[in-house]
């Protein structure tokens, strides 16, 4: 596949009127019409709306009239996320016929920058039931190669932006899911600080512990996402009242005086990745030295208790939210939400506090690396992509994964491609960051990203 | 499953989700019953803080 551009690129030829929004969306469309069939990214394609809208943006473009660098750019929003007049499922019959009256605040904020919402992407039902063959619409299928698993539970937006079929889009993550479909696909994903991004308007499934944020092809597309969709919001308790920093103004340098932790012990030992991953972050710490990085081991507490705590807060709050609804229709759900779920109701109350406490002491012993390191650095996944049909029911509980420890504690965390493996699917690398300093987690990717030749292969 | 304990967490759950007013077949309610199985590494560690 040629001619994708990036977000960023995109809106610089945009802003130059070198390049018009509606060739650009037009480009997408015949993309989705030409590839998404056996892709399944979205839920609901936006094509005539998505059209018009990008013929009022270049209008106004054209007459000076720029809102900014997402003014024109099409971004997709994964199905959870609610969008006023426009069907929001959940990937579930219960919500398939759900027509929300108030959009999210990450799709107002969208909006009144100008970007153009090409579509509704697919998920996991209610973000943790996949990938499922039950549901009204079938799971996405990766676009390097369309037997494997997408990663989820934001996946239809990291194989879409893969893909070519948008340039961006804003998934959700409570225990990965930016990050995990980020990491299959070979795109780049940020769950930001929690806070920093508003989750009012998007189904909840661990309270605790939901984060919205940006994914798109490369960190400089990110940083312009998260510019624009950060801030406070008054109808999210969570929400971080604090001014929103310029995310791309610290990007494009190199990387001296950086101090860089690498969690060794977490993807060696406690989730003990595959050679090909092994050989890709290996590859990649070489990499960031040279950038001007000072790269050195970190003295990361086990993995176990972060798997824990995660999961106990995960399935307990999600049979809070959606536990009367399991019992009461149970047929409508589909067989992999309603089996995970339903253990969140065979959890004591008593285990659920012991969790709480647990999470306190992993978050307090996460957050002291930072005395020492300006980033954390590990493996997003243990092994690229698995076939779709050999996901086990709950392959989650198999052995501890890297992703929980950021949405425990709430930290920044970033998935990013560092390479690819003999088979030609992706291999990520993980950044964690101290708290609302997603700028560094931004800066090292971006530097990454400009030093290697990955984001230069597309899937087709 | 195999050894007592591993039975007796399957009766455990079984029961539990009938209680919870599950109203699934009996080999459906002992597929969610491995998993409460599978769970009870990681709940044994958030008990040791309760």
């Amino acid at each position: 596949m040629t001619g994708v551009p990036t977000l960023a690129e995109a809106s610089r030829r945009i802003a130059a009127r070198e390049l018009s929004p509606v060739d650009l969306v037009r480009d997408c469309l015949a993309r989705i019409a030409t590839h998404d069939g056996r892709l399944n990214t979205f839920v609901h394609v936006r094509a005539e709306q998505a059209l018009t809208e990008a013929r009022t943006a270049e209008r106004e473009i054209m007459a000076g009239r720029l809102l900014g660098p997402l003014h024109g750019i099409p971004v997709g929003l994964k199905d959870i996320i609610e969008t006023a007049g426009l069907r929001t499922t959940g990937q579930s019959r219960l919500r398939q016929n759900h027509i929300p009256v108030v959009s999210a605040a990450v799709h107002r904020k969208l909006s009144a920058a100008g970007a153009i919402l090409i579509g509704k992407q697919t998920t996991h039902e209610f973000a943790l039931g996949g990938p499922s063959f039950d549901l009204p619409w079938p799971p996405a299928r990766n676009p390097w190669n369309p037997t494997r698993f997408t990663g989820g539970s934001s996946s239809g937006s990291g194989a879409a932006i893969a893909a070519g079929f948008c340039l961006g889009a804003v998934g959700t993550d409570t225990s990965g899911s930016i990050r995990l479909p980020s990491a299959l696909c070979g795109t780049t994903g940020l769950k930001p600080t929690r806070g920093r991004v508003s989750v009012a308007g998007i189904f909840p499934l661990s309270p605790t512990q939901d984060h919205a944020g940006p994914m798109a092809w490369t960190a400089e597309d990110c940083a312009l996402l998260l510019n624009v969709i950060a801030g406070h919001d008054a109808a999210d308790p969570v929400s971080l009242d604090l001014a929103v920093p310029d995310f791309s103004a610290t990007l494009g340098g190199d990387l001296k005086g950086l101090r860089i932790g690498v969690a060794r012990r977490w993807h060696e030992t406690d989730m003990p990745v595959d050679a090909e991953t092994a050989g890709g972050i290996a590859a990649a710490i070489a990499v960031l030295r040279d950038l001007g990085a000072d790269v050195e081991e970190a003295a990361v507490p086990s993995l176990d208790g972060f798997q824990s705590a995660g999961m106990t807060i995960a399935l307990y709050e999600a049979f809070g939210v959606y536990g009367a609804d399991l019992i009461a229709r149970t047929g409508d759900f589909g067989k992999l939400f309603r089996d995970r779920v339903l253990l969140g109701g065979l959890i004591d109350v008593a285990d659920y506090e012991g969790a709480l406490r647990l999470r306190l002491e992993c978050n307090a012993a996460l957050e002291a690396l930072f005395a020492r390191h300006d980033i954390v650095l590990t493996a997003t996944v243990r092994t690229p992509a698995p076939p779709l049909t050999e996901v086990a029911p709950y392959y989650f509980m198999a052995t501890p994964n890297t992703m929980p420890p950021a949405n425990l504690s709430g930290l920044p965390a970033l998935s990013l491609c560092c390479g690819f493996g003999a088979g030609g699917l992706p291999l990520a690398l993980q950044l964690i960051g101290r708290r609302l300093d997603e700028a560094t987690v931004l800066r090292i990717a971006d530097a990454y990203e400009r030093a290697t030749p990955w984001r230069g292969r597309r899937p087709f | 499953m195999s050894s007592p304990s591993d039975e007796k967490l399957h009766e455990n759950a079984v029961a539990a989700l009938r209680r919870l007013g599950v109203r699934l077949p009996d080999e459906e309610l002992r597929e969610i019953a491995e998993g409460r199985r599978l769970l009870e590494r990681w709940l044994l560690l958030a008990r040791a803080r309760a």
